[in-house]
């Protein structure tokens, strides 16, 4: 861990965060794909900013809830 | 204009300066200048009536107009008015930082803008890209995706990438937090695994945006690559020279503004800055 609080190595951070990473990797494809059909709402910040929050907050939260209560 | 470098700027400059930037005062003074005025430039529909410059690229850059958004003094007007507000030296000169590469980036294109404002309404344009927001968004969105907008855009891409630390929670729990309030009062509400969506998501955007645009640009529609400077020549540029009615005014006012005394305004904000930061 180096002194600004990031690893200090790619390949330890990944190990860590390669969940996380594929969950943004994913939500920036389909918002790609989402933005080529749509392109319209590329011009927006808080559409991307809102399909961002959903994607990786509120759905991953719901799965989880889901799981739960199983 | 730039499509994405708005957007990534502020994590390469958090890479950079570490706990001597506030992140969200940064980013909004890297969006500051366009907040205003973009939506004009373009034109929007309301209930029926259309809202829309009767000459884009003058009220996005010119003077008379809104182009003092994209001058060094403005940034340290609002600069200013934020260390008012809030005491905090931080956060003021971050917003300053950030609206300076907004108003810097903008030089890139063929209109370019004016940075010494009000001292000089002079237009300084580097013209490695097309202006061409007079032609409407789509048009506008084709001819940057096609000429050395979208490499400049793409640099920040790669440098951003670059700066993945940045990105990581360790690094917002140690350096971003600590050094902007915004972070440590929201954590009171939101959870850390919103907090750190809500921090990586101009990087998100503007990233995805860019990869969104190339494809819609080159594969959906057939805008055809220019990448001469100056291009894409297939579309309708407006240059510096086109703005600026008072370019020939002879009246005290403007004959009062000299390029000079942007520079040295320039040179003294610029001293002004580094002396905020060494203190630090």
């Amino acid at each position: 861990m180096r002194e600004d609080g990031s690893p200090s190595r790619l390949r330890e951070a990944l190990a860590t965060g390669w969940h996380e990473l594929v969950l943004y990797l994913a939500t920036g494809v389909a918002y790609v794909a989402v933005g080529v059909a749509f392109p319209e709402l590329l011009f927006a910040w808080v559409v991307g900013v809102g399909f961002l929050l959903l994607s990786v907050v509120v759905l991953p939260m719901l799965v989880d809830r889901a799981k739960a209560g199983r | 204009m730039s499509w994405a470098a708005h957007d990534l700027e502020p994590y390469v400059i958090q890479k950079e300066l570490g706990k001597r930037v506030a992140f969200v005062p940064l980013l909004i003074g890297s969006y500051a200048p366009d907040m205003t005025s973009k939506w004009f430039v373009y034109g929007i529909s309301l209930f029926g009536i259309d809202l829309k410059a009767g000459n884009p690229a003058q009220f996005h850059r010119g003077w008379p107009g809104a182009g003092f958004t994209h001058s060094l003094v403005f940034g340290v007007l609002i600069g200013l008015v934020l260390y008012a507000i809030w005491r905090n030296k931080v956060v003021a000169y971050s917003f300053v930082i950030g609206q300076w590469a907004h108003a810097l980036t903008d030089t890139g294109d063929t209109v370019g803008t004016m940075l010494f404002f009000p001292f000089t309404d002079h237009l300084f344009a580097v013209g490695a890209w097309a202006y061409a927001g007079q032609t409407g968004r789509y048009v506008d969105a084709g001819a940057y995706f096609s000429g050395l907008g979208f490499v400049w855009d793409g640099v920040f891409v790669v440098w951003g990438i670059l700066s993945w630390r940045v990105l990581t929670r360790g690094y917002f729990r140690t350096t971003v937090m600590a050094a902007d309030p915004f972070w440590r009062w929201a954590a009171r509400s939101l959870s850390e695994t919103t907090l750190i969506a809500l921090y990586r998501a101009s990087f998100f955007y503007g990233v995805a945006r860019w990869t969104a645009w190339l494809i819609w640009a080159h594969v959906v529609r057939s805008f055809a690559f220019d990448l001469r400077w100056g291009g894409p020549r297939w579309v309708p540029r407006i240059y510096a020279d086109d703005l600026n009615a008072a370019q020939g005014c002879r009246c005290p006012g403007c004959c009062s503004m000299r390029p000079r005394l942007g520079f040295y305004g320039a040179v003294a904000a610029c001293a002004w800055v580094k002396g905020l930061l060494r203190r630090r």
